[in-house]
């Protein structure tokens, strides 16, 4: 009985019901559309969240040129020096060491993007030099330690990350290439690369997933840079390799503590390291820094929009479309009150209004949030529950708020009067 | 005001349909607060720089640039990149930022031989004294409520800084690129750079267009609703009139007028609140665009209720011969 009043009602003014659907479809869609956006922001911000308390303490070492030379002839300096190193990857927070340097790219066959090369956004793309034969380019390259890879949010599209073994020494260095050098080199290539004057054989073993970024002062973007592990090294083989060890610890011991502790207390941890060690060139720089603090400032920003349109969205349209509804039902009275007469009850005439409304709105919501759950699903199984509650609570509250006003006008209204067409 | 009236005004729709068309004013002026300050948010993590911007290095890079001479009409922006600063030249307009104190550069700032400076928040004291020793005038600070790529920055008037420096970053409606040469004193050769989007935002991979247009085509289908709501209620009332004998148009011509007046009085009751609101904590050029922003709404509200007043007359036309 029940659903064939809702079905004659429904058929009775097809143009408006139709577009009353439509209306709220349209309605679902922009708060689905909302949420997604909602969600997706928080699902970025969560893969960057342990960086909301830290602070980043620059390192920098205190040796000026003219003493470096004195610095080698001390002895143990490399052995001390390499202790340090190992001192700041275990000092209780996290040493992060991210530095952007070039790395000559051997390059026979063919010749590499503009693009790629160190120098090319600000104008002045180092030219390809020639040694050995071998032309070298300059190409974007960064060395990250383990902490700062796995810190990051840097992940892998095609191939693998780095593991554990390949910050240590090996044959052959491991590199991942950012998302633009895809079509340019492929899994397993090897390549022939000079960093800080040696020669090195690179494999490709990954392609980075696109805008994944590290942070040195400000974000660095790596679709176009060679992600390098900073290796730990053994005993230097010969005289070249004991020059190549000393540029490299020296470099590498410029890096970062990023902790959530005042600066006295990791100046307090830094010295005890340089004490142990016995290596004092080394100093904080500055006052520490809020790694990512404009992103963070971004996505607060972004979030905060987001909230306050919605919110007014959602109050004004669903208060809207409880207007039209109110008139969709207000049609009927006069087929209503053919039921008063054929002695139909109050009762009777809420139920099939409720059905009404109930079709009218769960369709549409049903419809949307098959669609768009696909999507959710995507960010996360947890994001699409939340999304079925709260689609569950938008068509609740159309529901409740365009039968609310019905049922206390049903409730106060004599009969007589809505016979008279009174209401 | 007289019960009888207002129980008239409620049993025929017009209290509902003003309490809509408010609703959706609202909303409105809700989606044009939220486009602006969308945008406000992209201009400052970007540094002032737009998206689409054009990135070039001059291939005579000792001429000496006169931006005044790029032939165009429309208005553009240019900088030029160098390490401790950055130089600025506009034409007609700019995106203005946020302001702390003081104010952003006007198009009488550049070559009157005068050297001025704009910085960011952030920028250290020391920073704006030894600019000052060199004789730039600092003119104001700009930055936003939130932190920014706009804080750390110096901002000079083109003509004032040293031409050493060459990578220049131009943004303009027009396609001002015509086979790496831009219209300046003839043809200007250019060298092209292919720059990754720098902007903080390239991680949240935002792009939130899309819920303007669902806004859009929401506002549509429920003031189209609303006015076929209202007229609805006036049909029966048209046709007793009509079997008296009375032509409908001149009595519907009252109605509709009546309704787009009622349309016109509430959406812009609600747009002149917000702008005024809004002249205390926005700038004028974005109160401008939020104005710009209210016209195309209204533009909507208008179109799609006269599109249902005529379907509504067609049909009333159509039962009565």
């Amino acid at each position: 009985m029940i659903v064939q009043e809702v079905k004659e009602s429904l058929q009775r003014k097809k143009v408006f019901t139709f577009s009353i659907m439509l209306v709220i479809i349209m309605f679902l869609i922009t708060v689905s559309a909302l949420f997604q956006g909602y969600t997706q922001i928080l699902g970025k911000e969560g893969i960057i969240k342990s960086f909301r308390l830290l602070q980043e303490y620059s390192l920098l070492d205190t040796l000026p040129p003219d003493e470096l030379q004195s610095f080698w002839n001390e002895p143990n300096a490399l052995d001390r020096l390499k202790l340090f190193y190992d001192g700041l990857e275990t000092l209780g927070d996290a040493y992060i060491y991210v530095h952007t340097q070039p790395i000559g790219l051997s390059q026979n066959d063919s010749k590499i993007d503009e693009s790629f090369l160190q120098g090319y956004e600000s104008g002045n793309p180092w030219p390809p030099s020639s040694r050995d034969n071998r032309t070298y380019y300059s190409v974007k390259s960064v060395q990250l330690n383990a902490q700062a890879f796995s810190m990051f949010p840097i992940s892998v599209k095609d191939g693998q990350s780095f593991s554990p073994e390949d910050f240590h020494e090996s044959q052959i260095l491991p590199v991942l290439l950012g998302a633009s050098y895809s079509g340019i080199f492929e899994i397993g290539n090897t390549l022939t690369a000079n960093y800080l004057g040696k020669d090195f054989e690179v494999k490709v073993i990954g392609l980075l997933e696109e805008n994944s970024f590290v942070v040195r002062n400000d974000e660095i973007f790596l679709d176009r840079y060679i992600v390098m592990p900073v290796q730990q090294f053994g005993i230097p083989t010969d005289e070249d390799d004991v020059a190549f060890q000393q540029r490299h610890y020296l470099q590498i011991i410029n890096g970062a503590i990023y902790s959530e502790d005042q600066k006295d207390i990791v100046q307090a941890k830094l010295e005890q390291v340089k004490e142990d060690v016995n290596f004092p060139h080394s100093a904080l720089l500055g006052m520490p820094a809020l790694p990512l603090g404009k992103l963070f400032n971004a996505i607060d920003e972004m979030l905060y929009l987001i909230q306050a349109f919605s919110i007014v969205l959602i109050v004004a349209c669903i208060l809207g479309i409880t207007i039209l509804m109110r008139k969709k039902i207000q049609d009927n009275y006069k087929n209503m009150m053919l039921h008063l007469i054929s002695g139909g009850t109050l009762g009777q005439l809420f139920r099939y209004v409720l059905g009404e409304v109930f079709v009218l709105v769960c369709i549409p919501a049903i419809l949307v949030t098959l669609v768009f759950g696909g999507i959710v699903l995507v960010i996360s199984p947890l994001a699409l529950m939340l999304y079925v509650l709260f689609m569950a609570l938008c068509a609740a509250f159309i529901i409740i708020f365009s039968v609310i006003p019905i049922h206390l006008q049903f409730r106060r209204l004599p009969i007589s009067q809505l016979l008279k067409r009174e209401e | 005001m007289d019960r009888t009236y207002i129980t008239e005004l409620k049993k025929d729709g017009t209290i509902l349909v003003t309490v809509l068309m408010l609703l959706l004013s609202v909303i409105v002026t809700s989606l044009s607060f939220y486009s602006i300050r969308q945008y406000q948010l992209e201009m400052l993590t970007g540094g002032l720089y737009r998206q689409d911007s054009l990135v070039f290095t001059i291939v005579d890079q000792g001429k000496t640039m006169d931006w005044r001479e790029l032939d165009t009409d429309q208005p553009f922006t240019v900088f030029v990149e160098a390490d401790s600063y950055r130089a600025i030249y506009y034409h007609k307009t700019t995106y203005i930022p946020p302001m702390v104190t003081g104010r952003f550069f006007r198009e009488e700032d550049f070559y009157v031989g005068e050297m001025k400076m704009v910085c960011g928040q952030a920028v250290p004291r020391e920073t704006i004294q030894r600019f000052e020793q060199i004789g730039y005038e600092s003119i104001g600070i700009m930055g936003a409520h939130y932190a920014s790529a706009i804080d750390d920055l110096v901002l000079v008037n083109i003509d004032a800084m040293i031409p050493t420096d060459n990578v220049h970053i131009l943004y303009s409606n027009q396609n001002l690129l015509d086979n790496d040469t831009l219209p300046v004193n003839g043809e200007l050769s250019i060298q092209v750079i292919d720059r990754e989007d720098a902007s903080v935002l390239r991680f949240l991979d935002g792009g939130y267009s899309v819920v303007s247009w669902f806004v859009v085509l929401l506002i549509v289908g429920i003031v189209f609703l609303a006015t076929h709501y209202w007229t609805g209620k006036k049909t029966m009332e048209l046709y007793i009139l009509w079997l008296s004998g009375i032509r409908i148009w001149q009595p519907y011509q009252r109605f509709a007028s009546f309704y787009l007046v009622l349309l016109s009085l509430c959406y812009w009751l609600v747009g002149l609140v917000s702008a005024t609101g809004m002249l205390a904590f926005f700038s004028i050029q974005e109160v401008r665009v939020h104005i710009v922003n209210l016209l195309s709404g209204y533009i909507l509200f208008m179109f799609s209720s006269a599109f249902s007043l005529w379907m509504a007359f067609r049909r009333l036309k159509k039962n009565t011969g």
